[in-house]
C-alpha cells in the first residue's frame, strides 16, 4: 500500500449460488460451470482484492440469497472473509435485497476483518493503516445525513490534519427490510457529504441521498439474468494523494451473457449469415477468465428477405449448430448459442397489418386481468383439473399479471408475424 | 365440361349401356333402388379420374378380372371428345381419347377438360350422394372447408381460421384437458424431484453453521486455556529464574566488597614489567649490529679496488643485439626457404598433371592463354545457362508430342476395336449414323403403327360384339308380341266373325270387321317393321364403321409389310424367322443402343481428328524449337571457342573441363607465388651477412670468417655478456656500501632512543628501579582480577535476566529467597500446567473433528448443480404457465377479433348459398354464417334467432349443404372450373314441399349452362321433374332371378 493512495475494491450483487437465470438447454458438460459461476467470480474478486492489495473490499448488496440457503455461499463467504483476514484486508458489507440484515445476523460470527453495518444510522467506521487515517466507511441512505468536513472543522471535531486528508466513502443501505421501507420523496432526501457512494447498479434514484461526489453504481461480478450481457466484474475505486477518484474494471464472471442480432439483409445466403454472426462473435472484446459465453441470437430482416434466404426456425437452428460448431473449444472457451424465437423479431406482412392493429386495440382496451380472475380464465378453459386444487393454483400464485398482461400483448406479433 | 352421353362398355352391373344425356343442362335418372344408379355416378368419376381399385371387392378380384371399359361423351369449349377408358380391373385404367393429333396426350386432354381438378374435390363437391352431404354437417371436411373458406376470406381469414386451433393447440400442450400431464406436469415431476434432493440437502448449511459455531467456541475455549499456561509458565518462570539467579546475585555482591579494599592504579602500565625487559634487550642488541656493520664496509672498500675493467665493447652492444635478435628469425627463414623451394617443385608436378588430365590437346602455354576473368566465367555460365534452358524446353516439347502422339494412337486403336465389334468398316461412320438413325424412325414407326393396327383390331372387334348384343336384342320386346298377337288374333277373329256377319246380317258388317282385322294385322306389321329399320340402322352404321375400321387397319398393316420387307427390319431381331413386334420396345431400344454407340463412337472419332489437328500444329511448332535449339548449340559453341575451351556440346562435359581448366590455373598460380617468396627471402638473407660484415670492420676486428655469421655474432655476444656483468658487481658494490653506512647511523639512534624509553616507563610507574615496579605490579593484577570476576558475575546476571525479558532483578526477592520453599513451588506450578497442556491436547482434537466434518461439508458443490437444474426447471414451469394464461388471455382478444371479422368477412359462398337455401326453404332461413375457425355453420331463422347446422332437422340441413354445394359449383364455375354437377338421391329426406322447392331449384340453377344429373329413386321426385317439362331417363329395374351374377356384382355397386 503506498503512502497517499487509497484502493477499495466495489462488488456489489455478487448472489453467491445464485443459479444463473434464463440460461435454456445447455450441454451437460457446462451445467457445473454454470451452477457455479458466482461461486467462481467471489473466489476471483478475493483474489483481486489480494492481489492488488487493496486497502478494503466493499459489498454493496445482495451478496447471497438467504431464501436459497445455500451451504456453499456460506462456506464461499466465509473462506472468502477469512482469506482476507490473513492478509489483514477488511471488508464492510451493507445488507441487500436478497440478503437482509437478519440473515447476516444469523451467520455464526464472521471473521473479525468484516463490518456489517446494522443500520444507515451506525457509526462511520475508519480506516486506518499503522495508526494514520485513510477513509472514513458510512453506511448511508435516503434519509441519512452527512455533515461536511467544513462542518466538522467548524465544530472543532476534526482532529487535526490526521482526519482532513481522509477519503469518506458512503456505502449505501439497501435493505428493505430494515430502516427505510417506502419510497422517499424527493424533498424528504438529505445531504450525504462524502467523496464517493458505492452502491449497486440496480438501486433507483429515490434511494439515493443528495451528494456532493461521485456516485459509484456497481454491476454483478457474474451476469446472472440474460439481460446483463458484456463483461462483468468488480471495480478498485482508487484515491491518489490528491484524492482524485480514478476507477479500474476488474473482469471476474467466469460466464459472460450476450445479445446479438443478425442482419438478414447483409447476407446472399446462409454460409455468409454463417460468416456475419461468425465475425460478430470474434469482434466481442476478449476479456480474462471468461470460459463461457452464452449467445443469444435475434435474426433482424424483412419477410422478403426471410422468404428470398428461406429462414424458417429450423434454418435458425441449423445455423446455430454450425455456429456452435465453428467456435465453442471443449477445452478452451465454450460457446452455447440460443435462439431468441423468431416471432419476437419479425414484422407483421402487410395484408395482416390491420388485423394486428385491431388486436392490439382491442387488448389495449381491456384491463389487465387480477389473479382472481386469471383464475376464473383457467376455471372456464380446464374445468376438470382446475375445479380441484393442485400444482396450478401455485403455479398461478407465483405469476405477476402484468406480465401475463404484457406477454400476452406480445404475442399478437407471434400470432399475426410469426405467421 | 358438359357429358353428352354415357357409354358403359362393362362397368359393375352394367353391360353396354349408352345413354344420351339431355342437352337442356338438367338430367333426372331415375331408378328403382339397386337399378345401378351409384354404379352411374362411379362410372362417372371412374373415367374422368381413374376406377377405383375398391370397386373390386377382395372377394370379387377373379371375376373383376375382365377389363372395366367405358366411355362418355364430353364437350368442352365448344369441342367434342369422346373420353374412353380402359382398367383390367385393378388399376385406374388407360385413356384414350377420340380424335386427338398424333402426339397429343390424352391425359393432357383429359386434364384440361377437367380444369385440373382432382377426384377428391369433384367427389366432396360435384359429385356427392348422401353420405357426403352429411359428412359436411361439421365441416370437417378439410377439402370443401378449405374451398369454402379459402376462396373467399383471403390471408386475414385463413389466419383467423387457423389461429383458434393453432392456439388450442398450445394450450393443449402446456395443460391438456384430458388429464395428460401436459409439459407443465412434467415440469412439476421435475420440480419435485429437485425440490427433495434441495430438502435433503439444506440440513447440511445448519449443520454446518453449527459446526462453525462449535469451531469458533472450541477457539475460543483453547484460546482461554493458552492463556492460563502462559500465566503458569510465567509463574514457573519466575520461581526457575530466582533459583538461577540468586548463586550468581550472591558473588557479585562479595566481589564488590573485595574491590572496595584494593587501591585504584588508574595509569599503571600493566605489561612494565615485561616493557622493561624488551627494552634493554632492544638497546644491547642495536649496539652488537653497529659494530658488525663497521667491519663490514671495510670489506666492501677492498672489492671495489679490485673491480675496475676495460669498456671499448659497450659503443657496439646496440648493434650486436641488434643483429643477434635477427638471429632466431634467420633461422626458421632458412627452414622456410627450403619449404618454398620444395613447394614450388611439387606444384611444377602437379601443373603438368592437371594440364593433363584436362585434355591431350592442352599445353602449359595454352593454358596460360586461356581467359581466366570472372566476366569470363559469367560468359560462360551464363552461355550453359541458357543453352541447357533451350535444350530443356526442346526435350519436354518432344516428350509432349510424344505422349500426344501415343495418346492419338491409342485411341484410333480403340475406336477400331469398337467400330469392328460394331461391324462397321471403313473411316467414315455417317453412312452408319445414317443408316441406324433410319432404322430408329422405322421401327419407332412400325411400333407406332402397329399399336394402331392392334387397336382399330380391338375397336373392330368391340364393334362385333356390339353388333352382336344388338343381334340378340333385335326381336322386339315380349309384351310387342303379345299384343301383336292378339290384334292379329283379333283381326283373324274379326275377319271370321265379318265373314260370318256378311253371310248371316249383312256384308257391310261383315266389311267392317274385316277392315278392322286388316287393320290390326297392319298395325301389327307396321310396328314390327318399324322397330327393326331402327336396329337394323344401327347395325348398319356400326358396320359401316367397322369396315372403316378395317379398311384403315389394311392401309396399316400393308404400310408395316412395306417396311419390314422394303427396309429390312427383320435383321434386326435374333431370329428372322420370328414375327417382328415393335411394340414391346425391345428392337427400338436395340436400334437406340446401336445408335447411341455409333454416336459415341463418332464423337470419339471427332476427338481423334482433334487431337490429329493438335499433333500436326504442336509438329509445326517443334520444328521452331528445333531451329532454336541449333541456334543455341552454335551460340554455346562459339562461346567456349572464345574462352579457350574445347568446342563440346554437352554442358556438364564442359562444366568439368571448365573446373580443371580453373584447378590447373590454381595450381600453377600457387607455384609462382611460393618462387616468388623464395627469392625475396634470399635477397633478405645476402643483406643480413653484409651488416655483420660491416659491423666487424667498424669493430677493427679483421680475423674473422664472415661467411659465418651466426659463429661471428655469438663470440661478440659473449664478450658483450662479460663486459655487463663485471660493471653490474661494480655498480653492485657501491650501492652496498652506501647502504651499509646508511644503517651504521640508525642503529646509533636506535640505541639513544631505547635508553630514553626505559626512564620514561619507571616514570610512569611512579617507580624508582625495577624492584619498586614488580611490587606495585601485583596489587595491580589482583584489582583487575576483582573487576574482571565482577563484570563476569554481572554478565551472568544480565543473562540470566535476559533469559527471561519479561521478569525483574530484585534485590528485595533475591534477599529473601528460601530455596527449598521456591522448589516446592516449581512443584506445583509445573503440576497445574501439564493438566492445562492435557485438556489443550484434548480440545485441540474435538476442533480437529469438527474441521474434517467442515471440510467435508464444503468440498461437496453437488448443490450448486441440483439448485442450477431446479432453477432451470422452476424457470420453464414458470414460463409455462405465463405462456399459458397469456396464450389464453390472448385468444380472448383473438376471439374478439374474429368476432368482429366475422360479422363483416362471412365467407361469400355462405353469401352466395343464401338465395339457394331460401329457396330450398321456401324461404324460412334468410341469413347464413359461421364461427371463424370453429367450422360450424349457423343460420338465422325468420326471428333471427340463430340455429347451429346440428340443431336442424335431418332435411333442413340436408337442404343448407346442398345449398352450400349449389354455391360452392356457381363459384367454381366462375373460376373457369366447369364440371357436371351429380346428385345422388340427395332428397331422399325432403318433404313435399321441400321437395318441389328443390325441383325448382335446380332448375332455377342450370339456367345459366351448368350441367346437373340428378340420380334418384323415387318416383314421385322423378315424375315432379317430368312436369316440369324435363323427361326423365327411365332406368329399367332388374330382376334377380333374371341374372343371378349380374345381380351378385351390383350389389357392389
Amino acid at each position: 500500500m503506498s503512502a497517499n493512495i487509497v484502493k477499495l475494491l466495489h462488488a456489489s450483487d455478487v448472489q453467491l449460488d445464485c443459479p444463473l437465470r434464463q440460461v435454456g438447454t445447455v450441454p451437460r458438460d457446462t451445467i457445473d460451470l454454470l451452477a457455479s459461476a458466482t461461486l467462481i467470480a467471489w473466489e476471483r474478486l478475493i483474489d483481486a482484492a489480494i492481489a492488488h492489495g487493496v486497502d478494503a473490499l466493499l459489498l454493496t448488496g445482495n451478496t447471497f440469497d438467504a431464501a436459497a440457503e445455500s451451504l456453499a455461499a456460506d462456506v464461499a463467504l466465509r473462506q472468502g472473509f477469512e482469506r482476507l483476514l490473513e492478509r489483514e484486508i477488511p471488508v464492510f458489507v451493507v445488507p441487500g435485497q436478497l440478503d437482509p440484515l437478519m440473515a447476516w445476523q444469523e451467520f455464526p460470527a464472521m471473521p473479525e476483518n468484516v463490518t456489517v453495518f446494522d443500520s444507515p444510522w451506525d457509526a462511520a467506521v475508519d480506516l486506518t493503516d499503522s495508526g494514520r487515517l485513510l477513509a472514513r466507511i458510512f453506511p448511508v441512505s435516503a434519509v441519512t445525513d452527512i455533515s461536511p468536513p467544513e462542518w466538522h472543522r467548524l465544530q472543532g471535531t476534526v482532529q487535526g490534519l490526521r482526519d482532513a486528508n481522509a477519503v469518506t466513502v458512503g456505502i449505501l443501505w439497501c435493505d428493505r427490510t430494515e430502516g427505510i421501507s417506502r419510497p422517499i420523496d424527493t424533498d424528504e432526501r438529505r445531504l450525504a457529504s462524502v467523496q464517493v457512494l458505492a452502491c449497486g447498479q440496480n438501486v433507483p434514484e429515490s434511494a439515493l441521498p443528495l451528494i456532493d461526489g461521485l456516485v459509484h453504481a456497481q454491476t454483478a461480478p457474474q451476469a446472472v439474468t440474460a439481460d446483463e450481457t458484456g463483461p462483468r466484474g468488480a471495480t478498485i475505486l482508487q484515491f491518489d494523494s490528491q484524492r482524485q477518484l480514478s476507477k479500474r474494471f476488474v473482469p471476474l464472471g467466469p460466464v459472460r451473457r450476450e445479445h446479438l442480432t443478425a442482419r438478414l439483409e447483409q447476407a446472399r445466403h446462409r454460409d455468409e449469415l454463417c460468416e456475419q454472426m461468425l465475425a460478430m462473435i470474434e469482434e466481442l472484446p476478449a476479456v480474462p477468465g471468461e470460459q463461457l459465453r452464452l449467445v443469444r441470437w435475434s435474426f433482424a430482416g424483412s419477410p422478403a428477405v426471410r422468404h428470398q434466404l428461406d429462414f424458417q426456425e429450423a434454418t435458425a437452428h441449423e445455423l446455430l449448430e454450425t455456429l456452435a460448431g465453428l467456435t465453442d473449444q471443449p477445452t478452451g472457451l465454450r460457446y452455447v448459442h440460443e435462439l431468441v424465437p423468431l416471432w419476437q423479431e419479425q414484422s407483421v406482412p402487410p395484408e395482416l397489418g390491420e388485423l394486428w392493429r385491431d388486436y392490439l386495440e382491442y387488448y389495449d382496451e381491456r384491463p389487465p386481468l387480477n389473479e382472481d380472475e386469471l383464475r376464473q380464465l383457467a376455471l372456464e378453459l380446464r374445468p376438470q383439473q382446475a375445479a380441484s386444487s393442485g400444482p396450478w393454483e401455485r403455479g398461478l400464485a407465483q405469476l405477476d399479471p402484468t406480465a401475463v398482461h404484457q406477454r400476452a400483448r406480445r404475442y399478437a406479433r407471434k400470432w399475426f408475424a410469426g405467421h | 365440361m358438359r357429358i353428352d352421353a354415357i357409354e358403359i362398355e362393362r362397368f359393375g352391373a352394367w353391360r353396354g349401356f349408352a345413354q344420351t344425356l339431355h342437352p337442356e343442362g338438367l338430367s333426372v335418372i331415375y331408378g328403382p333402388n339397386e337399378a345401378g344408379k351409384t354404379t352411374l355416378l362411379r362410372f362417372i368419376r371412374g373415367v374422368l379420374y381413374g376406377f377405383p381399385s375398391g370397386d373390386a371387392g377382395p372377394g370379387r378380384r377373379t371375376r373383376n378380372s375382365d377389363p372395366m371399359s367405358g366411355s362418355l361423351r364430353v364437350r368442352h369449349r365448344d369441342q367434342s371428345y369422346h373420353v374412353h377408358r380402359t382398367s383390367r380391373g385393378d388399376d385406374a385404367g388407360l385413356v384414350s381419347i377420340s380424335g386427338l393429333d398424333i402426339g397429343e396426350s390424352p391425359y393432357r386432354v383429359l386434364e384440361g377438360v377437367l380444369s385440373g381438378t382432382d377426384e377428391k374435390l369433384f367427389e366432396s363437391v360435384f359429385a356427392v350422394g348422401l353420405p357426403e352431404l352429411q359428412e359436411f354437417a361439421t365441416l370437417t371436411e378439410d377439402e370443401v372447408a378449405r374451398h369454402l373458406y379459402g376462396m373467399t376470406l383471403g390471408p386475414q381469414g385463413q389466419l383467423l381460421m387457423e389461429l383458434p386451433r393453432r392456439i388450442e393447440r398450445e394450450l393443449e400442450r402446456t395443460w391438456p384437458k384430458d388429464g395428460h400431464r401436459g409439459l407443465v406436469g412434467e415440469l412439476q415431476e421435475k420440480q419435485r424431484e429437485f425440490g427433495q434432493q434441495l430438502q435433503g440437502l439444506r440440513p447440511q448449511r445448519e449443520r454446518y453453521r453449527t459446526l462453525v459455531r462449535q469451531r469458533n467456541d472450541l477457539d475460543r475455549r483453547i484460546s482461554g486455556i493458552k492463556h492460563h499456561v502462559v500465566d503458569l509458565q510465567r509463574q514457573l518462570r519466575g520461581h526457575q529464574f530466582l533459583a538461577k539467579v540468586h548463586p550468581a546475585w550472591t558473588r557479585v555482591r562479595d566481589l564488590r566488597r573485595e574491590l572496595a579494599a584494593i587501591p585504584d592504579l588508574r595509569s599503571f602500565p600493566t605489561d612494565g614489567l615485561g616493557r622493561l625487559d624488551r627494552l634493554e634487550a632492544d638497546r644491547d642488541a642495536a649496539m652488537r649490529t653497529r659494530d658488525d656493520l663497521h667491519g663490514e664496509l671495510r670489506e666492501i672498500h677492498k672489492q671495489l679496488q679490485a673491480n675496475i675493467q676495460d669498456d671499448s665493447i659497450r659503443r657496439f652492444a646496440g648493434s650486436i643485439r641488434s643483429l643477434s635478435e635477427q638471429r632466431s628469425q634467420w633461422v626458421e627463414a632458412e627452414q622456410h626457404m627450403l619449404e618454398l623451394e620444395r613447394k614450388a617443385a611439387e606444384h611444377d608436378r602437379e601443373l603438368q598433371a592437371a594440364v593433363t588430365r584436362i585434355g591431350p590437346k592442352w599445353t602449359l602455354s595454352r593454358l596460360e592463354a586461356m581467359v581466366d576473368t570472372p566476366e569470363g566465367h559469367g560468359r560462360f555460365v551464363n552461355a550453359a545457362t541458357q543453352f541447357q534452358q533451350v535444350r530443356w524446353r526442346t526435350q519436354r516439347r518432344q516428350r509432349k508430342y510424344r505422349k500426344i502422339s501415343n495418346l492419338c494412337r491409342d485411341r484410333e486403336l480403340a475406336l477400331r476395336t469398337e467400330l469392328m465389334h460394331l461391324g462397321v468398316d471403313g473411316d467414315s461412320l455417317e453412312q452408319p449414323l445414317n443408316i441406324a438413325k433410319q432404322r430408329l424412325a422405322q421401327l419407332t414407326e412400325l411400333g407406332h403403327l402397329q399399336l394402331k393396327a392392334g387397336e382399330l383390331r380391338q375397336r373392330a372387334q368391340s364393334i362385333d360384339e356390339q353388333i352382336e348384343r344388338m343381334r340378340e336384342r333385335l326381336g322386339l320386346p315380349d309384351w310387342v308380341w303379345v299384343m301383336l298377337a292378339f290384334f292379329v288374333l283379333a283381326g283373324i277373329g274379326l275377319f271370321v266373325a265379318g265373314l260370318s256377319a256378311s253371310v248371316s246380317t249383312g256384308w257391310l258388317v261383315g266389311l267392317i270387321y274385316m277392315v278392322l282385322a286388316i287393320t290390326a294385322g297392319g298395325t301389327t306389321w307396321a310396328l314390327k317393321v318399324q322397330f327393326e329399320h331402327e336396329m337394323q340402322d344401327q347395325v348398319a352404321g356400326l358396320r359401316e364403321q367397322r369396315n372403316r375400321y378395317d379398311s384403315q387397319r389394311y392401309d396399316i398393316e400393308r404400310r408395316i409389310f412395306e417396311l419390314i420387307e422394303t427396309h429390312g427390319l427383320r435383321e434386326v431381331q435374333r431370329n428372322p424367322q420370328a414375327p417382328l413386334d415393335a411394340t414391346d420396345g425391345k428392337l427400338i431400344s436395340l436400334a437406340a443402343d446401336r445408335l447411341a454407340q455409333l454416336e459415341l463412337a463418332q464423337r470419339d472419332l471427332q476427338r481423334i481428328l482433334d487431337t490429329r489437328k493438335k499433333l500436326s500444329i504442336v509438329r509445326g511448332n517443334l520444328q521452331g524449337y528445333q531451329r532454336e535449339f541449333a541456334a543455341a548449340r552454335k551460340m554455346w559453341c562459339d562461346t567456349l571457342k572464345s574462352l579457350g575451351y574445347d568446342e563440346v556440346v554437352d554442358v556438364p562435359v564442359a562444366f568439368a573441363q571448365w573446373q580443371a581448366v580453373t584447378q590447373a590455373r590454381e595450381t600453377r598460380r600457387r607455384g609462382a607465388d611460393a618462387r616468388r617468396e623464395l627469392r625475396g627471402l634470399r635477397e633478405d638473407w645476402d643483406r643480413y651477412c653484409q651488416k655483420v660484415s660491416d659491423l666487424g670492420q667498424r669493430m677493427r676486428l679483421g680475423n674473422l670468417d664472415y661467411s659465418k655469421p651466426f659463429a661471428v655474432l655469438e663470440r661478440w655476444e659473449g664478450e658483450l655478456r662479460a663486459w655487463i656483468h663485471s660493471r653490474q658487481e661494480y655498480r653492485r658494490l657501491l650501492k652496498e656500501r652506501k647502504a651499509r653506512r646508511v644503517e651504521v647511523e640508525d642503529f646509533q639512534k636506535r640505541v639513544d632512543q631505547l635508553q630514553q624509553q626505559v626512564a620514561a616507563l619507571l616514570q610512569q610507574a611512579n617507580a624508582t628501579d625495577r624492584a619498586d615496579l614488580e611490587r606495585k605490579l601485583q596489587l595491580f593484577q589482583r584489582r583487575q582480577q576483582v573487576v574482571q570476576l565482577l563484570e563476569q558475575g554481572q554478565r551472568d546476571l544480565e543473562s540470566i535476566a535476559k533469559s527471561e525479558p519479561e521478569l525483574a532483578i530484585v534485590d528485595e526477592d533475591l534477599s529473601r529467597f528460601h530455596e527449598e520453599s521456591n522448589s516446592e513451588a516449581i512443584r506445583r506450578i509445573s503440576r497445574d500446567s501439564a493438566g492445562a497442556e492435557h485438556q489443550l491436547e484434548e480440545l485441540f482434537e474435538e476442533l480437529g473433528t469438527v474441521k474434517q466434518e467442515v471440510k467435508a461439508l464444503t468440498t461437496d458443490r453437488q448443490a450448486s448443480r441440483v439448485r442450477f437444474e431446479a432453477q432451470q426447471t422452476q424457470e420453464r414451469w414458470h414460463d409455462a404457465w405465463e405462456d399459458w394464461y397469456a396464450t389464453a388471455v390472448s385468444a380472448e382478444t383473438l376471439d374478439t377479433v374474429c368476432a368482429v371479422f366475422e360479422q363483416a368477412h362471412q365467407p361469400e359462398m355462405l353469401a352466395a348459398a343464401i338465395p339457394f337455401l331460401e329457396s330450398l326453404t321456401l324461404g324460412k332461413y334468410h341469413r347464413l354464417w359461421t364461427q371463424l375457425g370453429r367450422r360450424q355453420l349457423f343460420v338465422d331463422e325468420e326471428n333471427g334467432t340463430p340455429r347451429s347446422a346440428h340443431q336442424l332437422s335431418g332435411g333442413t340441413r340436408e337442404q343448407l349443404f346442398l345449398a352450400i354445394r349449389l354455391a360452392m359449383v356457381k363459384a367454381f364455375a366462375r373460376q373457369g372450373v366447369e364440371l357436371p354437377m351429380v346428385l345422388d338421391d340427395v332428397t331422399v329426406n325432403f318433404d313435399q314441399e321441400r321437395s318441389e322447392a328443390a325441383v325448382k331449384t335446380l332448375m332455377d340453377f342450370v339456367q345459366d349452362g351448368q350441367q346437373v344429373l340428378v340420380f334418384t329413386s323415387h318416383l314421385h321426385f322423378a315424375q315432379m321433374f317430368q312436369q316440369h317439362g324435363v323427361e326423365p331417363i327411365w332406368l329399367p329395374a332388374r330382376e334377380r332371378a333374371e341374372n343371378p351374377t349380374m345381380w351378385e356384382e351390383r350389389l357392389a355397386g
